[in-house]
């Protein structure tokens, strides 16, 4: 018998991969990438040591663009289109995850309209993790200010948008120093990107999150939940793909009022919902959320109270052994500050797919 | 979220959790002609390399753990993760003519196992005592019918025999299924190299399998 077919044959199993972990290794890697981006552009300037006071204070994270409560017009602050939904203000803490997703589904906002050729612009706050695996392992939370522009309809080719990100003074990984990188990186100025797939694709038609695409999701509870479940491959846990999705859905986009409602319905009934009495999102807003735990952590979406808007997301230690992080304390933390419509978006600072496009 | 170019996208919880990134960057799986092509573009887009991880993270890490064993499958979990960093330093020399990326990775995986191969050796030992109780002779056992308790232990001594460089490849060949070009291309070594250290390999496995008779 030939030795190699042997060996094959009695093979042994291999230990699973750690989804956790596997999403950890994953994000230094991309840490890594974003540390070069930064480097290549800015100036090294160290930022004063005030940041390093701010960054005691944990448990302030403010993080990403969370979602479109859509505004009125050509542009609308959430928190005050609120008024929209007019409800009595309703014992909070007694309301089922259930009960604040119908309000969030049952809220009513002025429609945006943009047209083909126009720009979706949502503008956010954010704090994410950052870990950073060199001669020795580093973690902290970058912040960053972002303005999204994205095509009202996703381009055959080329480039379907713009981001705009500036970074913000860093803040602590509990337990963690700050790396000098990390405040060199803040200090290199705002970065104008192209959000381009130099590959020559686009995103796949499931995962896109253009206007037109999103206003052809299902309108519908039942339909749009088929669709948070839609997943590729078999995720280790369904539920928790679902809920993602849905987060996708939202954080950086326009989600229309018909297929926002629905969205909402369908969260409902994704296993493992529950709300939480108070949350606060990026900016210092104060709502109620509505989560799922996971991983160690509870990933929330946070409504404001009175129009129940989407005010941002946040993610919240529930397991320190599992997360690294002692209980309680803020991984991730965002604001969607303005959704807004514009004919036109800014220059990438560099051309889209560089010299090689 | 928003595809692979945007990698400052996570959603909220993309510190401890796969689906943080559910799909945008797995969603569009290319052929691995096109590993080459994502490299190329990972040089003015750092953070696409990211999409490298998301073809081949599984693969790498289950080599890793095969050969580590599943007590130690934290080092094969730091394996994984140091292959896709070493990986990403080293992008600029990639070879842009070889549009799979599979052998590289590998060749920088092998090269991190080898820094636990204590680890796997006191493994292997320890796999291969455990044929020792059975004092039964080989013979008496139908040929036909060899129970892979009895026959793992004597696969596991024959392993613990090699020389680092002839279990390397070997263990690409048998375990990863790399072809002996690709091995070849892992390793560094020339394709006549692959071949005769192979046949050289295949001859001791096979003395210390019928010593074990």
């Amino acid at each position: 018998m030939n030795e190699i077919d042997l060996y094959r044959d009695e093979r042994p199993d291999a230990a699973p991969y750690d989804p956790g972990t596997k999403a950890m290794a994953r994000d230094r890697l991309a840490a890594a990438g974003r540390g070069r981006t930064a480097r290549r552009r800015g100036p090294y300037l160290m930022v004063a040591a005030g940041g390093l006071a701010l960054a005691a204070a944990v448990t302030v994270v403010q993080a990403l663009p969370a979602t479109p409560p859509p505004p009125p017009a050509q542009s609308a602050q959430p928190a005050q289109s609120a008024r929209a939904a007019r409800t009595t203000e309703p014992a909070l803490t007694l309301m089922s995850a259930a009960e604040v997703l119908d309000r969030a589904a049952q809220a009513v906002d002025e429609e945006l309209t943009p047209r083909d050729d126009q720009y979706v612009v949502v503008r956010s706050q954010t704090m994410y993790g950052s870990y950073a695996l060199g001669k020795k392992e580093e973690r902290w939370l970058y912040r960053s200010k972002r303005t999204i522009w994205l095509r009202a309809r996703q381009p055959e080719q080329g480039p379907y948008g713009v981001l705009r990100i500036e970074m913000l003074e860093p803040r602590a990984f509990p337990g963690w120093p700050i790396p000098r990188k990390a405040f060199a990186e803040a200090a290199a100025g705002p970065e104008l990107r192209a959000l381009v797939d130099c590959d020559g694709g686009t995103i796949p038609e499931r995962l896109r999150t253009d206007y037109v695409s999103l206003k052809r999701l299902p309108a519908d509870a039942e339909g749009m939940r088929a669709h948070l479940y839609a997943q590729e491959g078999e995720p280790d846990d369904a539920d928790r793909a679902a809920f993602q999705r849905a987060g996708g859905l939202l954080r950086e986009t326009y989600l229309p009022p018909a297929q926002r409602k629905a969205l909402y319905q369908a969260v409902a009934t994704i296993p493992g919902v529950s709300v939480t009495g108070t949350a606060e999102d990026a900016a210092g807003r104060t709502g109620v959320s509505v989560g799922r735990e996971y991983g160690g952590q509870r990933d929330e979406l946070i409504f404001d109270r009175e129009s129940f808007a989407l005010l941002g997301e946040r993610s919240v230690v529930t397991d320190a052994g599992r997360a690294g992080a002692p209980e309680g304390s803020l991984l991730a933390s965002t604001a969607q500050l303005e959704v807004s419509v514009s004919d036109t978006a800014p220059e990438p600072d560099e051309p889209p797919c560089g010299a090689k496009g | 979220m928003r595809g692979p170019s945007d990698a400052t996208t996570p959603s909220v919880v993309s510190q401890a959790v796969p689906a943080g990134r559910p799909a945008g960057a797995t969603a569009s799986v290319p052929p691995a002609h096109a590993d080459a092509r994502l490299i190329e573009q990972s040089l003015a887009e750092p953070e696409r390399f990211a999409g490298l991880f998301d073809r081949y993270a599984e693969e790498i890490h289950r080599y890793a753990a095969r050969r580590l064993g599943p007590e130690n499958v934290s080092a094969a979990d730091d394996v994984t993760a140091e292959t896709f960093l070493a990986a990403f330093r080293k992008r600029g020399r990639y070879d842009l003519a070889r549009p799979d990326a599979r052998p590289w990775l590998y060749g920088i995986a092998a090269n991190l196992i080898g820094k636990h191969r204590r680890t796997e050796l006191r493994r292997l030992r320890a796999l291969a005592r455990l044929a020792e109780p059975v004092h039964e002779p080989f013979e008496q056992r139908s040929h036909d019918r060899v129970d892979a308790e009895v026959l793992r232990p004597a696969l596991a001594a024959a392993l613990a025999a090699l020389s680092r460089s002839e279990r390397e490849l070997f263990l690409l060949v048998a375990w990863a299924e790399l072809s002996y070009e690709q091995a070849a291309q892992a390793l560094g070594i020339p394709l006549g190299t692959v071949r005769s250290r192979l046949s050289r390999t295949r001859a001791k496995i096979r003395r210390v399998l019928e010593a074990a008779r």
